[in-house]
């Protein structure tokens, strides 16, 4: 029985749909069910942000001091979870759970608007969200808070979209509609300063310009030449005043952490950040560490598999600069030189400024770099002979190791427990008195989270001297006060336990360990001193 | 002139592949006993733990690799009459080196090569193989993944290509039987021959089949397919097998080598990997060496040699759809997957640290590079005549390298510290003794098994203890008293040793760097 063309089509197209649907599932199940035990310190990041506005009623709150500053930021996402949920787990995960239905509508509309069909759109959701979803670093970068690499991707994508949408339609009126809604999406998005320009305005402008000077001489385009270079002039505009407005809106805004990365390195660290660069872009697909693992094993298999995708990566968009000129769309190239220009500016920062001490710093390359080779398989698939052929095998190699981690997400266990002694921890404090309590920061944040707020855990630190001093990174001003008459403590480790000073032990009532921890009793609240 | 020409072309190739299987000879029964280390004795050690203990693995030795189907059946014939001594190695290498040599001039007339071409092709290999010392251990000094893994893609390819040579007459099926057969032996080793055979063998097949856009013969087409599908059930039954049949037994080397590494490391394994495949052909250069002295012009050539051998097979490739048979585009893809397995293993797992994890790819690009030459030499025009001045090249360094070695005169064997000290526990009458890994496996195959000298390990308190990697357990008990021990240490090793080993000591007579600690007993004797 041979099948019909339009049989097969409606045949794949659903199978595709399947898939994507897998990813997705696996993605929502991991945020829902699977992610207990990877919440850290640095994951309580935006839904702080979201708390702190709301709080505040502000778009930034004068009392909080922010590890990064985003007017139009994820917490966004997080402001209908906590008006349901309050303070709790179920709130970082709900939202969490929105931005992956935004993340993915908006991938669904970038594919749509490069003129893929639902096939098409759905082998893209399958495969990116597989990807981006295969290590435990690239899980908690895009699923489990936002942050530049995940918000610039999907900003990236709706502003995209959306352009690609305005050169589609130029000609009907349709068109001022995505042309004010771009305008207003760059607008918006550049007033996240340096991390919002770097990651997409520059990337979309760059490309628009681009085009617009290479291929003003294609018939095709003689036509709407004035048209595209106006409304790159309004993006320009847009993405400059925006770029500004978010200066002065941060302006006062007390942040550190990402200040910290845009400067220069010494000229001594260039060569082996350069040289490292790849191999840090192929590491973060690695599920962990991968050390000793064997080749034959599961695990080795499927490192193996995370590698050889990770590095087609790195080469399909070579080879397709090579092809670009065959698409036959405007938009496909577009892609082409933005995922060019973003690793232009990522590449710039990593190997002559700060950014190579974390190798997740290069994610948003994953996401371009997957937009490229989706691109550029399709494109191939379109040709006859061994172009095609070439294409069954990437899909294929695709298709395997996106099918690969979508199953092992879905697969992972929820009750495992990485942080199996903050969970145990903070589970032992919901059931005790203790209202309010101070740990250094990578063993606070996720306590106020998983005690579903019940015990209020602030940020410190402990000196060389052993005296304790407020760490305000991430944190509200009002933890470090008004907690007289309340019950308080210390939840320190040994070592830290050892190292405070007469007067800090002074105040201490009774010391309770709990597993690694130590839980003081304090006799008087430590702040404000 | 033109007869002349034609029986140079005849005879030319004949004499040339001779000189250098003569050559290979030559280096195994009197080289080779020169630059003995303790590494080359393992296929022995494995042949002589076979026999002893009657198994296929001896379940107390301590094994460096397992191969299932492996050296040690070129061995058993000549352990059978000479037992174990230098002499089996020796006739068991010469009777390896023969195989691969007319496994070579088969796989080339598989590729539909002349008679001369195909003899061409065994001296350039060999002529490759013979231009460092590592590359000569690896391939002809003891028989291990490397040499092994060649071999059989060279006879698994000309299996395969004579059967789809023959279809759809009757001898194909016996060539598919016994290319299936050989598919199931080769994999018995397992992850071994899987990597530098099977795997990059089977996708060159498979990915070959998918890419050919031009053979619209359906039955042919599905005549490959189906061989493929067959010799790749052979050789997930060969796996299963060879794992049951390897499922106790203890070979932690193997196991070490076949492990990823942590992230921090893959930058400096491809920083590394120029210069450690370089090194294969020049062996360690140094910074003292002038260009335009003897041996720095040596070193340029081979250095421009190897990078010959890098940029040839990139350009076969891309002219992939030009070659006219199969079997040429196979051997391309072959080269590439092998390349590309080797190099993710040296990236990313725990190959980066010796370069002859490389020297497979030496050999496979040396055919890539053969069958281009090749290509070109058929052309017309300008590619006959590039093709023409790479042939002339390649024989003349292939010549250069083989002569090199040729001349190489037997050197004095005392400048050899294991072939020194071998003759000197002879002569002093010792017949069982113990030292470090270097100084022990040998000394014992280059006394003929007359002095067995035992594996121990100096612990960091200088005591010691028995070392049981290639070596089997029994012989560290009491080995009766009939023996006269002695254990043979450097003299830093001297130096460490508690002074609580002084009783067990009847007397300590230095040679040269050597302490010779004669033992009143077993040193580890109950």
């Amino acid at each position: 029985m041979k099948l019909s063309k339009a049989r097969y089509e409606f045949l794949s197209t659903y199978a595709m749909g399947a898939l994507a649907s897998l990813a997705f599932c696996a993605v929502a199940y991991f945020i829902w069910f699977a992610s207990d035990a990877y919440y850290s310190a640095d994951c309580a990041d935006t839904f702080y942000w979201a708390i702190a506005s709301i709080d505040s009623g502000k778009i930034f709150n004068p009392d909080f001091y922010y590890g990064g500053v985003y007017p139009f930021g994820g917490s966004l996402f997080f402001f209908p979870a906590y008006w349901i949920f309050v303070v709790s787990m179920a709130c970082a995960k709900f939202g969490m759970f929105l931005f992956l239905i935004f993340f993915t509508a908006a991938l669904i509309f970038f594919a749509k608007s490069l003129g893929f069909n639902w096939k098409w759109t759905f082998a893209s959701c399958f495969v990116i969200l597989a990807a981006l979803s295969c290590s435990i670093k690239l899980r908690e970068i895009y699923f489990l808070h936002i942050i530049y690499y995940s918000l610039g991707n999907f900003q990236y994508l709706v502003g995209a979209a959306l352009i690609f949408q305005y050169l589609k339609h130029r000609k009907e009126k349709r068109s001022t509609l995505f042309l004010v809604l771009a305008v207003l999406w760059l607008f918006l998005c550049s007033t996240n300063n340096l991390e919002g320009i770097v990651l997409l305005s520059l990337p979309l402008l760059l490309s628009l310009g681009f085009l617009v000077i290479t291929e003003q001489k294609k018939v095709q385009l003689a036509g709407f030449i004035h048209t595209p270079l106006f409304f790159l002039c309004l993006l320009v505009l847009a993405a400059g005043s925006g770029y500004f407005f978010g200066r002065l809106l941060t302006k006062d805004v007390a942040c550190g952490y990402a200040g910290a990365y845009s400067g220069f390195s010494d000229a001594e660290y260039w060569p082996d950040a350069f040289a490292g660069a790849p191999f840090q872009f192929v590491y973060l697909f690695c599920e962990r560490n991968i050390g000793s693992v064997q080749f034959q094993t599961l695990d080795g298999i499927i490192f193996i598999l995370q590698i050889a995708f990770s590095v087609a990566l790195l080469i399909v968009p070579i080879v397709a600069t090579f092809y670009c000129k065959q698409y036959k769309t405007t938009a496909e190239r577009f892609v082409l030189v933005s995922h060019w220009a973003t690793t232009f500016f990522i590449l710039f920062a990593y190997v002559f400024g700060r950014l190579d001490s974390a190798n997740w710093r290069l994610s948003p390359l994953i996401m371009t770099s997957l937009l490229v080779s989706i691109i550029f398989v399709r494109h191939l698939w379109a040709q006859k002979g061994v172009a095609k052929r070439f294409a069954v095998l990437l899909l294929t190699g695709c298709f395997v190791f996106a099918g690969v981690n979508s199953t092992r997400v879905l697969s992972m266990n929820p009750h495992e427990q990485q942080y199996e002694n903050l969970q145990g921890l903070a589970s032992y404090l919901e059931k005790s008195d203790i209202e309010y309590a101070y740990a250094t920061f990578w063993n606070s944040l996720p306590i106020t989270f998983m005690t579903n707020g019940k015990v209020q855990v602030a940020n410190i630190e402990i000196r060389d001297n052993g005296v304790i001093h407020a760490h305000e990174y991430q944190s509200f001003a009002s933890w470090y006060s008004g907690h007289e008459g309340h019950v308080c403590a210390l939840l320190l480790t040994q070592s830290e336990y050892a190292t405070l000073s007469a007067y800090e032990q002074a105040n201490i009532e009774s010391v309770e360990p709990w597993n690694q921890f130590l839980i003081c009793r304090l006799r008087w609240d430590i702040f404000p001193r | 002139m033109t007869k002349g020409y034609d029986q140079l072309k005849k005879w030319g190739p004949i004499c040339g592949a001779l000189f250098a299987i003569g050559t290979f000879v030559y280096y195994i029964a009197v080289l080779m006993r020169y630059s003995y280390t303790s590494d080359y004795a393992d296929t022995l050690y494995w042949t002589n733990a076979m026999f002893e203990s009657g198994r296929l693995f001896d379940p107390t030795f301590e094994y460096a690799a397992l191969f299932v189907f492996g050296g040690q059946w070129f061995y058993a014939p000549f352990y059978l009459l000479f037992g174990f001594s230098l002499t089996t190695q020796v006739l068991g290498q010469i009777f390896f080196l023969l195989c691969f040599s007319a496994a070579l001039l088969f796989f080339a007339r598989s590729l539909n090569f002349s008679w001369s071409w195909s003899f061409t092709t065994v001296l350039c290999v060999l002529g490759v193989l013979t231009t460092n010392e590592k590359l000569r251990e690896v391939y002809f000094a003891h028989i291990l993944y490397y040499g092994l893994g060649t071999l059989f893609f060279l006879i698994g390819f000309t299996l395969c290509m004579q059967a789809e040579k023959y279809y759809p007459q009757k001898r194909a099926t016996v060539f598919l039987v016994l290319c299936g057969i050989w598919m199931f032996l080769v994999n018995l080793n397992k992850v071994p021959s899987l990597s530098t055979c099977t795997l990059p063998f089977l996708f060159g097949l498979l990915l070959e089949l998918i890419l050919d856009v031009r053979t619209t013969k359906l039955k042919t087409k599905s005549f490959s397919f189906l061989s493929f599908s067959f010799f790749a059930g052979m050789a997930v039954l060969g796996v299963l097998l060879g794992s049951l049949l390897t499922k106790r037994v203890n070979a932690p080397y193997q196991v070490a080598f076949s492990s990823l590494v942590p992230a921090a490391d893959w930058n400096e394994s491809l920083v590394n990997l120029l210069p450690q495949y370089l090194t294969l052909f020049t062996g360690g250069i140094y910074s003292s060496v002038s260009f335009t002295s003897a041996r720095g012009i040596d070193i340029l050539l081979r250095l421009s040699f190897a990078l010959a051998l890098l940029v040839l097979p990139v350009l076969a490739l891309f002219t992939y759809n030009k070659f006219k048979t199969r079997g040429e585009r196979v051997v391309v893809l072959f080269h590439f997957l092998l390349t590309g397995m080797i190099l993710f293993a040296f990236l990313f797992g725990g190959l980066h640290n010796a370069n002859w994890r490389l020297s497979p790819t030496v050999v496979s690009g040396t055919l890539v590079s053969l069958v281009y030459i090749r290509h070109l030499f058929q052309g017309k025009g300008q590619a006959k005549r590039i093709g023409i001045i790479l042939l002339t090249l390649a024989l003349l360094f292939c010549m250069l390298f083989t002569l090199e070695l040729f001349l190489k005169p037997a050197k004095n064997p005392y400048q050899n510290n294991e072939y020194a000290l071998a003759k000197e526990v002879l002569t002093r009458g010792y017949t069982y003794g113990y030292a470090t890994f270097w100084n022990a496996g040998a000394v014992t195959v280059l006394t003929d098994n007359k002095v067995k000298i035992r594996n121990v390990s100096q612990e960091s308190d200088g005591t010691l203890i028995p070392y049981e990697y290639q070596s089997s357990l029994k012989w560290f008990s009491g080995q009766g008293e009939s023996e006269k021990y002695v254990l043979i240490l450097t003299g830093e090793e001297y130096s460490h040793l508690p002074s609580t080993y002084a009783s067990k000591f009847s007397n300590v007579v230095t040679w040269q760097s050597f302490y010779f600690c004669e033992l009143k007993a077993d040193l580890f004797g109950n």
